[in-house]
């Protein structure tokens, strides 16, 4: 039988993946691909609680998380597309300039 | 564990601790599995003959705006499911919200076009 | 089913007719550029005229209340902040009317992304539902991220990413802890959640504690609160002048709405840990920020470590939870505003589109001394904004900080108040640091036009209209408060 509570498991393991993937950040891709699990991992737990509650508005966050998912690639890929032609790489270790 | 919610608790704690230890023990596997410094001779070329040299990247950057647009533009669809769900209830006003999105998305596409995003050798 | 009938009135379309107003005239900016090239006079115009009709529709907004199916809620905290980050914008615009020619302004997507920027920002303050807060939010940042990549240095991309990468956890930390508050109370409206919460008399606080370290850690890289603040420094350093005083000013007024609309119940539940949590962030942002500020040799990254520990300043607002504590923080930023405006755009005036002042900074200490020896106009504007921002009477932020330190007295918080005081006072030296540098120093140069070789007419009168303020504080301080005063009572904060 599968409850509420592993739907919320998935939900925080894959939560846990992304942010352990956005914490590395070595390369760039691997940041957005990172991000993405992270906030699909969001969608799992929104969409399970509505199902749960009985209540459609955590459906429509799902939505909109999903769009806002969408768009974010969208600007992060421009400038990773920027980054490649400048600097022929993806890597965010090469870029670092500024200290201190 | 009396609160419906505690394994959630408990499992962010122990994902991050395995998931830690997954990753060393990749590094660690991945260390022991790659082309060590000894094997660069071998794996060399023999005598002669070009240095094979790593392509430059040849895919053109129209590509990276086709996938761009896509997504965009295909994620937006989702927002018109609940509306053709409840397309009768909604009624009028629905409809009218419904139009003046696909507008905006209009204005959306006509940008892209007259920018040359959507033509194949442009390349500005 | 029947089908659902819709009334205009009910809609009370007066909420959203500001946002209607930007949004509309970022389209108009991009609709006109596909058809005709014009040049940045125009899209300046523009712009300006479209912030000062949406500010005109904000006074015309005489029903506070709900609009829009019960999601925007334009209460008096709303009116307030809109009204902040449109004045910001108006001033912060003219600023791009600049004497060099700067590669971003050739484009009218810049002023498009600007308005879309505006927009998503005052989406963000005049609404209590966690969905659209977070539209706000993504909006506000995507558009910002992508203007401060379109400058052109090499600095600027490196910024923008690793402001895109700050952003993108925080918008992910975001959705998590609204999903946690979601489960908790079933709801996605911060007025409703409030409700169960203290329904239920704070029954679920593991939780409640886990959703708000989310939500502390997600408005906190908005905010730049300690240890979210790292990306500050340089991020600031990479963006435009105009931009990073932006950035100082509208994004995080609008974090901290959100901060006062969310965290406001939260800091009054018994144990008061969550009180204790933001006690903890206020103080150590205010002070690492000023102790990193101490060692920078550039003046935007002191800069930056100063707004980083402003932002600490204000957010003890937010703990105190008293009505005389958000007043101060409303006003108190509005008399930020203008100070950080004047000190930005007087870095800004001195900018070379292509050439650096030395090798690592634009803007090092060493390129300000004996500024007043060779241009005394400029030096004396310098000084005023700096001498604002360390708090000394009666220059702008004096008030504020007396504002807020008094609302630290009165809601029996002693201990903080005195660490407020200590941290105005290490303020001094590193603002003082640089007017010593100005007035003290020989000069390293002859050639005083540097300092305002960038300037345009626009940008003196920005500049002026900033130095006036600051110094003009003391006579609209009354006032200012009283307005203020009104609108957050009216809101119940």
């Amino acid at each position: 039988m599968i409850t509420l509570n592993h739907y919320l498991i998935v939900a925080a393991v894959l939560f846990v993946i992304g942010m352990i993937g956005v914490m590395r950040r070595k390369n760039l891709l691997m940041l957005f691909f990172s991000t993405e699990i992270l906030l699909n991992s969001v969608n799992i737990g929104f969409v399970a609680l509505s199902h749960y509650l009985n209540d459609l508005s955590g459906q429509i966050f799902a939505f909109f998380i999903i769009a806002i998912a969408a768009s974010e690639v969208a600007v992060g890929l421009g400038l990773l597309i920027l980054l490649y032609k400048r600097k022929n790489t993806v890597d965010l270790d090469v870029i670092q300039n500024m200290h201190g | 564990m009396a609160h419906p919610y505690f394994g959630v608790f408990f499992l962010v704690v122990f994902t991050a601790i395995a998931f830690i230890a997954t990753t060393t023990l990749s590094a660690f596997v991945g260390k022991k599995l790659a082309a060590r410094e000894t094997e660069k001779l071998k794996l060399s070329i023999y005598e002669c003959g070009p240095e094979t040299s790593l392509q430059p990247n040849k895919i053109s950057a129209q590509f990276y705006l086709y996938a761009l647009l896509f997504i965009l533009f295909d994620v937006e669809i989702i927002f018109m499911f609940p509306w053709a769900v409840d397309f009768k209830i909604l009624g009028m006003f629905g409809f009218i919200e419904m139009v003046t999105f696909i507008f905006l998305l209009a204005v959306g596409f006509v940008y892209a076009w007259k920018k040359g995003a959507l033509e194949w050798h442009s390349m500005k | 089913m029947e089908p659902v009938k819709f009334d205009l009135v009910a809609l009370n379309l007066n909420t959203i007719m500001p946002m209607l107003i930007t949004l509309g005239g970022a389209l108009f900016i991009l609709i006109i550029d596909l058809f005709k090239k014009l040049d940045k006079q125009f899209y300046v115009t523009v712009s300006m005229a479209t912030m000062l009709l949406a500010i005109y529709a904000i006074f015309q907004i005489n029903s506070a209340g709900r609009g829009f199916f019960d999601v925007m809620l334009v209460d008096g905290v709303a009116v307030i902040s809109q009204l902040i980050i449109l004045g910001a914008s108006v001033l912060f615009m003219p600023l791009a009317l600049t004497g060099f020619r700067f590669r971003e302004f050739k484009f009218a997507e810049y002023f498009a992304f600007f308005l879309f920027m505006i927009a998503g920002f005052q989406f963000m303050v005049s609404t209590d539902n966690l969905i659209l807060i977070f539209l706000g939010l993504e909006t506000g940042s995507l558009a910002l991220y992508a203007l401060i990549a379109m400058h052109n240095r090499q600095k600027s991309l490196e910024s923008a990413l690793k402001y895109f990468t700050m952003g993108a956890f925080a918008a992910g930390l975001f959705a998590f802890g609204s999903m946690i508050f979601y489960g908790i109370t079933g709801s996605v409206e911060i007025g409703q959640m409030k409700t169960v919460i203290e329904g239920n008399n704070f029954s679920n606080m593991p939780l409640i504690l886990l959703g708000t370290a989310f939500m502390i850690a997600a408005l906190g890289f908005k905010l730049s609160i300690v240890p979210f603040h790292t990306w500050t420094p340089d991020v600031y350093e990479g963006a435009s002048a105009p931009l990073a005083g932006y950035m100082s000013i509208v994004p995080k007024i609008a974090g901290f709405v959100v901060a006062l609309r969310f965290f406001d119940f939260l800091a009054m539940a018994d144990d008061g840990v969550v009180q204790t949590l933001l006690w903890i962030a206020a103080v150590a942002t205010m002070t690492i920020g000023n102790i990193l500020a101490l060692v920078q040799d550039g003046v935007k990254r002191m800069l930056a470590y100063s707004s980083v520990s402003h932002a600490g300043f204000v957010m003890t607002a937010i703990l105190m939870g008293t009505t005389q504590a958000h007043v101060g923080m409303f006003l108190y930023w509005t008399l930020f505003l203008f100070t950080n405006l004047g000190a930005f755009a007087m870095l800004w005036i001195s900018r070379h589109p292509s050439k650096q002042f030395d090798i690592r900074y634009d803007h090092p200490f060493t390129k300000f001394s004996g500024m007043v020896k060779i241009n005394p106009v400029a030096a004396v504007m310098m000084a005023i904004f700096m001498l604002s921002l360390a708090g000394i009477p009666p220059f702008a932020v004096y008030w504020g900080k007396l504002y807020l330190i008094g609302a630290a007295i009165n809601s029996d918080h002693l201990y903080l108040a005195l660490i407020m005081a200590i941290n105005s006072a290490i303020a001094v030296y590193y603002y003082l640091k640089l007017v010593v540098f100005m007035f003290l120093k020989d000069p390293s140069q002859n050639d005083g036009t540097i300092y305002n070789m960038n300037g345009t007419f626009p940008l003196r009168l920005v500049l002026i209209v900033a130095a006036v303020f600051v110094i003009a504080s003391i006579a609209t301080i009354e006032p200012l408060s009283a307005f203020i005063q009104t609108h957050v009572v009216a809101s119940g904060f």
